[in-house]
């Protein structure tokens, strides 16, 4: 094609009797036919002498093409047509105003080159990793990582900043496969500039461990941003101020510097606004790795005897967190070379709380009542350091080698100015925490499907508590300590755990997974408590039955097995643990063991019966083993009038549990509801037998048979068109049946019952008002030979004006109801919030207030067992903060 | 009468055998999900196109083919029909000026069925830049065509003025077109002479309402009225706190954003 043949085409070049000067525009025009007809459609191009295209067109139906064309010199034009030889005739432009060209094609068997083509991509996906060249999708005016992630397909990210692929939220933002802010990413999107990203990878079924990649049950995904050279020099953060009324502040920084080797991250937060600062790297010191392969060892920690902030609070904590913290934390990840991978992560955290309550507790059970009254006053110190490092080190690409060590050390002292039936008591508590926790892990892929982790973990953790109180209240228990005025409890409660165990993941070929476990841990705790009666300083007395010197040690060697098995939607999973135990207690003067061997095996399955119906039980049969703070064999002070003491002896709890979940519909559907359901036979339990007086309350763990629990909870959501809001119901019921023993009586059949109900409605209109308003009651019952009740009831109302992106102004208001208050019943609370973007993802300006209503104290109501207690607490006062966002 | 009866059939037959060409580009959505779809363009004469898009596609997530091997074994296509999966086709008859379009709109059970009058399209060409598409050596040429900036690559070789989708006009066959942001490509797979499987779908495309484009563009972005109800609905089911941005008035999102008669 494209063959220039002169001698078959007839051109005609026609002078008109006018010639225009300078830009006189020239029309070249024609006719495009073959032997027999005129040709549609045929292409015409307008070529300069050196065959650049100057123009093009195709011929009309009648085979009419034309151009207009103010250049002047020598032309190609080029005639083709599907199924005819390409024509090209060349010719010059003076100052002609009209050439007319006319062509002949001859027709030529049309041959088309079939092919197959291969071309470049934007998206390369290998196996679940989508990778994402990022050039391809920006266009320069993205600031932050949040504004990239934006742009690439499959992304969602919402008004919060949360990043979802599809519907669900990725589990870490990574660069360059580094991790420093686990689920508390949005510091990271939100701050660091787009412009070093090359690379966007999406992680489908994501393993933490790479090597369990494909052979664990995952559905988790995260992100890896890869980075270019640039990255290095850039450090960047944000950082947070506001001022407010009476000495309110805020002040949050972040600091951030990643480069392809180290990577940089420094946070600081001080506030007196009750923020729990500590709340934003929880993620990062204690990653959620629960069901991980290779874990060990998790739950292991030691328990604190004594704690003077006690007290529930049915609503949100940091109303009544008087506090003044400061923290500050420093994090770093170190890549010497491809192997090796060092994670560092310390942080100080210093706090003063002041905390205010004042309670009064009525006692009615077995024919003895007393009301006592307690105005509680507490400042606790805290100043808490904390230091981690990971190391990784990749073998090769299926083994590895991991190592993490922690180390905590903390100081709490707090001082409680309570004043107990109108005397003056005062408490000292002094606690500390050294935390020593070493562990290894080895992993090894050994075949494709097939991966075993080799773990090894070493504790050692010591609490210990000096308690003083300047009252002495147990004049009864202790009728010789005639000159007593003072008491005081030194303990230490030491733990140390040692286990290694090996994990053997395999998956079938027929894609179902079979787990084994075989493992040894060794746990030791000593628990040693030393109670002094004084008399000013000179110590008085030791009571005999209220020292411990308690040794107990657990070593538990176990095989526990899980298969996964699979067939469409219904999936079933089966259990079978088995534990051989070897237990020692020793205290002062006896030395006990025993062997005890049991087996726990649970059963359940997921089954998808259509789009509609989901169902999801499981069964289990449990043993459990008594934790130290249930054998020690004497009194304990837990409190200023309150001693425990446990067992003394070796016991093993069974349980049997059932878990049953029943969904219909689907949520984003108008009408979706579901029921959950969980049963709890406990065949054994720990229960107590306690001697309470005004003063002092003794209570000695005591092992039951029969216990039952009980809780049904039904959510239901209708969606009415008519009104653009939905509609949410609330059920549920629980109930909890057990026995105990109170000041020398039968055992006690106590049956406590929970009934709430409740309803939400909320709009979602498109314009810029919505509302959200719900009630909810709560009525608790408890029957022992007499029946006692309440119901609560909490309401709110939230308004939210979105004016535009920039502007928007939100207002919650709270209400409180206690049944069985007499008076101050009542609680309402106004917060509100507005924020204003003075420069789009740099400058932002916000108002904040709380407890608008200036409300100061909150009182609320419970019962138990043996009587009732009402419970008044002191409230943050009304605070406006204005605060300041800036990006840098 | 029975030679001219051969000649007809014979130059019924000419076009059709000979100069039929049937392109299967592979069309890139990279949009919120994303997705490669399949999707035909039949070409049996110089002054009509047919261009059909197979609602079974790839989700870009959930392909497991190992390294980037993925080409040739997914020539041969089942038919495999998403439950509410609609056949497009964009018809353009240049005797006519006429596009006909078989369109869809979300939270919209309808079919449509669009005409239009064939928009003229401004093709930018002069460039210099080629680039070779199979053995094809094709020339550049950049649109800006209702609300987005187009640039496609022709075959100089192949004088047809058609292309994927809307696109047409160039003074060669359009083998990869691709909107600026890269939202939208489509990319020549394979171009052939004879294509079985493209009349058989194309018997398969229904429809259950005709308008025009005013009217539907009206129905998409004007009306909107299911997708307004399904924010809302989604909106209300949320806890307390929870907050979520559908925007009020959203960007136009497909391929089309702005019209001519609303510029």
């Amino acid at each position: 094609m494209g063959e220039i043949n002169n001698k078959e085409l007839k051109f005609l070049i026609i002078l008109l009797f006018f010639q225009n000067l300078c830009f006189s525009q020239t029309k070249i025009s024609g006719i495009v036919k073959d032997a027999k007809k005129n040709l549609f459609s045929a292409s015409v191009l307008l070529k300069d002498s050196i065959n650049n295209i100057v123009d093009y067109t195709y011929a009309s139906e009648k085979g009419i093409y034309q151009f207009s064309t103010i250049k002047k010199g020598k032309f190609n034009i080029t005639f083709s047509s599907l199924g005819y030889k390409t024509k090209t005739v060349s010719f010059e432009i003076t100052t002609q105003k009209n050439i007319k060209i006319d062509a002949i094609l001859k027709e030529k068997p049309f041959e088309l080159d079939e092919i197959i083509i291969e071309a470049e991509k934007e998206i390369k996906i290998k196996k679940d990793t989508i990778t994402f060249k990022t050039k391809f999708f920006v266009n320069g005016t993205e600031q932050t990582v949040e504004d990239l992630l934006k742009k690439i397909p499959g992304l969602n990210i919402d008004s919060q900043g949360t990043i979802k692929v599809g519907n669900q939220e990725i589990e870490k933002l990574m660069i360059d496969g580094d991790d420093l802010f686990e689920k508390g990413y949005k510091i990271l999107s939100k701050n660091m500039p787009a412009y070093p990203i090359e690379e966007v990878e999406v992680l489908k079924k994501y393993s933490n461990n790479r090597l369990l990649k494909g052979v664990e049950e995952s559905n988790k995904v995260a992100l890896n941003l890869k980075m270019n050279e640039k990255a290095k020099r850039i450090w960047f953060g944000n950082t947070t101020i506001g001022l407010g009324n009476d000495n309110f502040y805020e002040l949050k920084g972040n600091l951030m510097n990643f480069g392809k080797k180290n990577k940089y991250y420094f946070l600081t937060n001080l506030n007196n606004i009750g923020y729990n600062a500590t709340g934003d790297i929880q993620s990062l010191i204690r990653p959620f790795t629960a069901n991980e392969a290779g874990s060990i060892g998790n739950d292991m920690q030691v328990g604190n005897l004594l704690n003077l902030s006690k007290g529930s609070l049915n609503f949100k904590k940091s109303r009544t967190n008087f506090n003044n913290a400061e923290l500050l934390s420093l994090n770093a990840i170190f890549n010497p070379n491809k192997k090796v991978k060092i994670k560092t992560l310390g942080f100080f955290n210093w706090d003063e709380t002041d905390f205010f309550r004042n309670s009064t507790d009525i006692f009615n059970a077995n024919n003895t009542n007393f009301t006592n009254t307690e105005n509680f006053t507490l400042r606790n110190k805290k100043i808490i350091g904390f230091g981690k490092l990971d190391f990784t080190y990749n073998i090769s690409k299926t083994k590895m080698l991991e190592s993490t060590t922690k180390y905590n050390s903390g100081n709490y002292n707090a001082n409680s100015n309570l004043i107990f039936n109108g005397k003056s008591t005062l408490e000292n508590l002094e606690s500390n925490n050294t935390l020593f926790d070493q562990k290894i892990n080895y992993t090894n892929k050994f075949k494709d499907k097939k991966v075993f982790l080799l773990s090894g973990r070493f504790i050692k953790e010591e609490t210990p508590q000096n308690y003083s109180l300047n009252r002495f209240l147990y004049q009864d228990l202790f009728p010789n300590a005639t000159n007593a005025d003072n008491v005081q409890q030194l303990s230490t409660n030491k733990m140390t755990f040692a286990g290694i165990n090996v994990h053997l993941l395999d998956r079938k070929e027929n894609d179902n997974l079979v787990e084994l476990k075989l493992g040894n841990e060794f746990r030791k705790d000593n628990l040693k408590t030393v109670f002094s009666l004084l008399e000013d300083k000179t110590v008085l007395n030791k009571p005999t039955d209220y020292q411990n010197n308690t040794s107990y040690l657990v070593n538990n060697s176990y095989l526990k097995t899980k298969y996964r098995y699979k067939i469409k939607d219904f999936a079933l999973v089966g259990k079978l643990d088995f534990h051989q135990l070897y237990n020692r207690f020793t205290d002062k003067t006896i030395t006990k063991e025993d062997t005890p061997f049991y087996i726990n095996p649970s059963i359940g399955f997921d089954w998808k019966i259509n789009d509609k119906n989901k169902l999801m039980t499981s069964y289990s049969y449990n043993y459990r083993n008594a934790s130290i703070l249930d054998v020690y064999d004497n009194f304990v002070l837990t409190g200023f009038r309150s001693f425990t003491k446990g067992t003394g002896n070796f016991n093993q709890l069974n349980s049997s549990n059932f878990i049953f979940n029943y969904q219909l519909g689907n949520w984003s559907e108008r009408f979706f509801a579901n029921t959950f359901l969980i049963y709890n036979k406990n065949h054994n339990f720990f229960s107590t037998n306690s001697i309470i007086t005004q003063n002092y309350a003794q209570t000695e763990k005591i092992l039951i048979k029969d216990n039952s629990f009980l809780s049904i909870n039904t959510n239901l959501d209708y969606y009415f068109n008519f009104i653009s809001s939905n509609l949410k119901l609330e059920l549920g019921y629980s109930e909890n049946n057990f026995k105990n023993i109170i000041n020398n009586s039968n055992l006690r059949e106590i049956k406590s019952k929970t009934y709430n109900y409740g309803f939400e409605m909320r709009s979602g209109f498109s314009g810029i008002f919505n509302y959200h308003f719900g009630s909810k009651w709560n009525t608790n019952t408890i029957k022992t030979t007499i029946e006692n009740s309440f119901t609560d009831n909490t309401s709110f109302l939230d308004l939210s004006f979105v004016f535009s992106e920039k502007f928007d102004f939100q207002v919650q208001t709270e209400r409180y109801f206690f049944g069985n208050l007499e008076n101050d019943n009542t609680y309402y609370f106004l917060d509100a919030e507005s924020r204003y973007e003075i420069l789009k993802d740099k400058l932002t300006l916000s108002i904040s207030g709380k407890n608008l209503f200036n409300t100061k104290k909150f009182r609320n109501f419970s019962i138990s067992d043996f009587g009732s207690s009402s419970t008044e607490y002191r409230l943050l006062p009304r605070s406006i903060l204005l605060k300041m966002e800036y990006r840098f | 009468m029975k030679k001219i009866l051969f000649l007809i059939f014979i130059s019924l037959q000419a076009f059709s055998q000979d100069k039929s060409i049937y392109v299967e580009y592979d069309v890139y959505y990279n949009t919120s999900s994303p997705r490669v779809k399949k999707s035909y363009l039949g070409i049996t004469n110089n002054n009509l196109s047919k261009f059909i898009e197979l609602p079974e596609y790839k989700l870009l997530n959930n392909e497991t083919n190992e390294e980037a091997t993925e080409e040739i074994n997914t020539t041969t296509i089942n038919i495999n029909y998403m439950p509410n999966g609609v056949i497009r086709k964009v018809d353009i008859n240049l005797i006519e000026k006429k596009i006909t379009s078989i369109e869809t709109i979300v939270f919209n059970k309808i079919i449509f069925k669009v005409n239009e009058t064939a928009p003229q399209i401004n093709w930018n060409i002069k460039y210099s830049e080629t680039k070779l598409i199979g053995n094809y050596e094709c020339l550049k040429a950049t649109t800006n065509f209702r609300g987005r900036n187009y640039i496609v690559w022709y075959a100089k070789e192949i004088p047809l003025r058609f292309g994927p989708w809307k696109l047409f006009g160039t003074p060669g066959l359009i083998l990869e077109a691709y909107d600026e942001t890269f939202k939208y490509r489509w990319i020549a797979k394979e171009i052939k002479q004879q294509n079985e499987i493209f009349n058989s779908i194309t018997k398969k495309v229904v429809y259950d309402k005709e308008i025009t484009l005013k009217e539907f563009v009206d129905e998409k972005y004007n009306k909107q009225s299911d997708r307004k109800k399904f924010q809302e609905k989604v909106k209300s089911k949320l806890p307390r706190g929870a907050k979520a941005n559908f925007k009020v008035n959203p960007n136009r999102q497909g391929k089309e954003i702005i019209f001519e008669w609303e510029k």
